[in-house]
């Protein structure tokens, strides 16, 4: 298993891993507002484009993996910021896109597509007042969380974003005087909207509300943190026990958790009241306890660096940090030292800040197997995307491929076992095919058709032959149709000859 | 006025060469030449960083140290000490930098170094960036406990009766590390060190052996100086690291607080080590070990991680306690400097069963 971090700065875009020493620089990409770049299952990569009003497709994974443009999806304009909603419908992973392509706008404008057609579904003109910084589905699509630079986060359920003319937001949250740069929903959430959402911004708190809709009748602000600098990003320790914030002086690392003295931890995120916290950087010799009383919190500063974005790894002890330079560094929480440095390997060194950074565990593949089944695959193309807003009469065709199953291929190195009955089962397959059957065939249509279900030439056999006879039928009809006519013909023909001659005769 | 000739003749006439112009080219030449437009090296890193060619002092540095870094591979031995002492004075100022990695992955290598002031000075060095701080070494110790194997069996003797100061100074910062992550490795690699062998005397492969004390090159001139004083060091080193792994710190007396075990709710919190899951190896792509034949409990042992001091008790006391008091008597037998720290190596392996016994 390997973590893949895919990260994209103004000029450049990267895919390259954490513990191996792999890199790739895709061709022809820049990105120039945060967040401008989504995963699409594992394969594929969606960048939205600065300055030109596209999208590029980029295939990242599998055998058909390359470096240059996979598609371009042409758009009405440019669009800062995307994200796509998940297809959860289907229980088997048969559908290769996900469902919906979220796009927003400077102006503050969200375009909703459907992927598996292309059809514009939605456009809300003013979602926002400002531009959207940040858009994310959560709760398995259910929901959508936009941030903008308003100051307003909107929380839609995304079947009011689909469905309606024009959409309203579930929930409205301006407790932030400038810019919501970006926020992170908790990984503990149930099926319905629940779980708690950080929000950061420039006005130099971060914010926690919880969102427990059994609880609370619209989402609770929990707690403030302030901090002595504007923020830019977060992210969250995968158990939720902490989160890092970044910005233009470095990251804190922000335990909600916190231990003041001797086995006593407080829970800063308790829903007692709605609490302001404010944090200061760590010295030595504070007692934090005595902090705590007078409602400050000491953080460990992990970075001085001008960071951009963050992401914390599978198992939270390693932070990627990305900075304003455009290069991702890889450090581990606890000692505070760089274990990694990536970079894109351009030839000039203004990259410009990192925009975004994805981090996605990968499945390596550590067989030595020499067969792959890249070529049965074929590459499939998404459809272009719609510039008209969908009329909503007539039908709604989707067209949609359906991936066959196949059993996974054993190379005969692995298990020479497997890979005989494997051969074995296909000479099988083969063996059936042709005219030649070797079942029994059995006389009577409709027995042999239930009988015989996946032997499909047995089946096939007696509906030939009541084709046949149908057939034989109609013919026998229409010959014998034939020959009335042409006897009626004959006759009327030697009564016109007749009746000629004996005109001609007079 | 030149005879008109046959095409077969003009096939073989030379062109005239001229003064000054270059040689015609044959008629079957074909140019080679080509323009490459971009090369990509898939494995190789960029240690330079982006940024504005403004560098303030540290940057400056540690692109100084960055191109150093190259020099501990120099042929010349005095180069390679040179370069580390110079990283030795410059640790205070870049102990927190990004350029610590590279450089310690440089100077790993040298543990294994057939020069002795070149391992001396890379053992000052380590002694210099554990004071600053530990947790840099704390996060290597995977790579370091690799060097450290592999100079446990060196064939040259020097390389080998170093290793065990090697041990000693990781034992005193990453002890920790070391000893939940290669408890059965470093055991085997200082008995090897030490000469002592791990198979039980009346089995049937100590016949192979030729005599009883000549084990390894390592104690070839056995009464010599220099031998001594490294069976001294080595033992010490054997001595510290079982004391690490085995036997739990007491709670200092001194300090105000009450002593306390672990809470029930640690495991939950983030764990307060450096890399807490290095040892599921989740990301760690490892060979697999085609042996069917079978082999010894201590094979399959090399590789486990031991998390707590009960079973790293059992497993020594298991595979080594006895091969421990033989290889002890011999030594407390020839007396002096070393008889004393084989006494005390005696007394701690009596501690540790003793504890064990009372434990199971």
């Amino acid at each position: 298993m390997d973590e893949q971090l895919i990260f994209s700065t103004n000029t450049t875009c990267t895919v390259g891993s954490l513990h191996s020493p792999n890199q790739t620089n895709l061709k022809q990409c820049s990105n120039e507002f945060r967040n401008g770049s989504c995963l699409v299952g594992s394969k594929y990569l969606l960048v939205a484009q600065a300055r030109k009003a596209l999208i590029n497709v980029y295939r990242i994974e599998g055998s058909g993996k390359r470096e240059s443009v996979e598609q371009r999806l042409p758009l009405p304009e440019t669009v800062n910021c995307l994200e796509v909603v998940e297809n959860n419908a289907e229980q088997n992973g048969n559908s290769q896109l996900p469902y919906l392509l979220l796009a927003s706008t400077s102006s503050g404008k969200l375009y909703v597509w459907e992927m598996a057609s292309g059809n514009l579904l939605t456009v809300k003109a003013m979602a926002h007042y400002q531009a959207i910084t940040k858009i994310r589905s959560i709760i398995q699509g259910k929901y959508v969380i936009t941030s903008g630079a308003d100051a307003r986060i909107m929380i839609w359920q995304t079947v009011d974003l689909v469905s309606q003319q024009d959409p309203k937001p579930l929930f409205t949250l301006h407790d932030h005087t400038l810019a919501v740069t970006d926020f992170e929903v908790s990984n503990a959430h149930s099926s319905q909207l629940s779980g708690k959402l950080f929000t950061v911004s420039h006005d130099m708190t971060m914010r926690c509300y919880d969102l427990n809709m059994d609880v609370f009748d619209k989402p609770q602000l929990l707690t403030t943190f302030t901090f002595p600098f504007p923020l830019e990003c977060i992210t969250l320790d995968p158990a939720d026990r902490a989160c890092y914030v970044g910005g233009a002086q470095g990251v804190y690392a922000l335990p909600f958790y916190y231990p003041i003295g001797d086995r006593k931890v407080a829970n800063l995120l308790s829903s007692d009241s709605s609490n302001i916290l404010s944090c200061v950087e760590q010295q030595p010799g504070d007692k934090n306890a005595d902090l705590f009383t007078m409602g400050k919190v000491a953080l460990a500063k992990i970075t001085n660096a001008q960071t951009s974005q963050l992401a914390c790894s599978l198992e939270g002890s390693l932070l990627v940090v990305g900075d304003s330079l455009g290069k991702c560094t890889v450090m581990d929480v606890y000692s505070k030292q760089p274990v990694k440095e990536i970079q894109a390997i351009v030839a000039n060194e203004t990259a410009g800040e990192v925009t975004s950074i994805i981090l996605n565990p990968v499945n390596v593949d550590n067989s030595n197997s020499l067969l792959g089944d890249g070529k049965t695959q074929s590459g499939f193309k998404i459809p272009n995307l719609q510039k008209n807003v969908f009329a909503r009469e007539g039908l709604h065709d989707i067209l949609f491929q359906i991936e066959d199953l196949q059993d996974s291929k054993v190379a005969p190195l692995d298990d020479f076992e497997a890979y005989l009955d494997q051969v074995a089962a296909e000479e099988g397959t083969f063996a059936q095919l042709g005219n030649v059957v070797s079942t029994v065939k059995v006389m009577s249509e409709s027995e042999g058709a239930n009988r015989n279900p996946e032997n499909p030439d047995t089946a096939q056999r007696p509906a030939d032959d009541g084709e046949l006879l149908t057939m034989k039928a109609t013919v026998g009809q229409l010959t014998g149709a034939y020959k009335e006519l042409r006897e009626m013909y004959d006759k009327l023909f030697q009564e016109h000859e007749s009746l000629r001659s004996t005109l001609g005769e007079n | 006025m030149a005879k008109k000739k046959t095409l077969k003749q003009q096939d073989f006439q030379k062109k005239k060469l001229k003064v000054g112009k270059p040689k015609q080219q044959a008629s079957n030449v074909t140019s080679t030449a080509f323009t490459a437009r971009t090369i990509s090296l898939p494995n190789q890193q960029k240690l330079k960083s982006a940024g504005n060619r403004e560098d303030s002092g540290d940057e400056r540095l540690e692109a100084d140290i960055l191109r150093r870094l190259s020099l501990c591979k120099h042929h010349s031995a005095v180069t390679r000490k040179e370069t580390l002492v110079h990283f030795k004075h410059m640790v205070p100022r870049i102990i927190t930098a990004k350029c610590m990695t590279p450089l310690l992955n440089s100077c790993y290598p040298l543990i294994c170094d057939q020069d002795i002031q070149v391992r001396s000075a890379l053992l000052e060095l380590l002694e210099e960036i554990g004071q600053y701080d530990q947790n840099v070494l704390r996060l290597h110790s995977r790579a370091l406990v690799l060097f450290i194997n592999s100079s446990m069996t060196h064939i040259v003797p020097a390389v080998q009766r170093d290793s065990g100061k090697f041990l000693q100074c990781a034992v005193r910062y990453c002890g920790d590390e070391l000893v939940r992550n290669s408890w059965v490795k470093m055991l085997k690699g200082m008995f090897s060190v030490l000469g002592w062998s791990l198979e039980a005397p009346g089995s049937k492969k100590s016949s192979k052996s030729v005599s009883m004390g000549v084990k390894t090159s390592s104690v070839v001139s056995m009464n010599s100086t220099k031998a001594k004083r490294s069976l001294q060091a080595n033992l010490e080193t054997l001595l510290e690291f079982v004391k690490c792994g085995c036997l739990e710190p007491k709670p200092d007396p001194s300090s105000g607080e009450l002593p306390h075990g672990p809470s029930a709710y640690d495991k939950y919190l983030i764990p307060a080590l450096p890399q807490p899951y290095q040892h599921l190896k989740l990301f760690v792509k490892e060979l697999k070990n085609e042996k069917t034949a079978s082999h010894s409990k201590l094979e399959e042992l090399n590789n486990t991680s031991f998390q707590d001091y009960a079973t790293r008790r059992e497993v020594l006391l298991e595979h080594f306690y006895d091969r421990v008091l033989e290889n002890v008597e011999n030594v407390i037998a020839d007396g002096g400097e070393c008889g004393r720290v084989a006494k005390s190596l005696k007394g701690t392996m009596g501690d540790i069963k003793s504890l064990q016994d009372a434990c199971a």
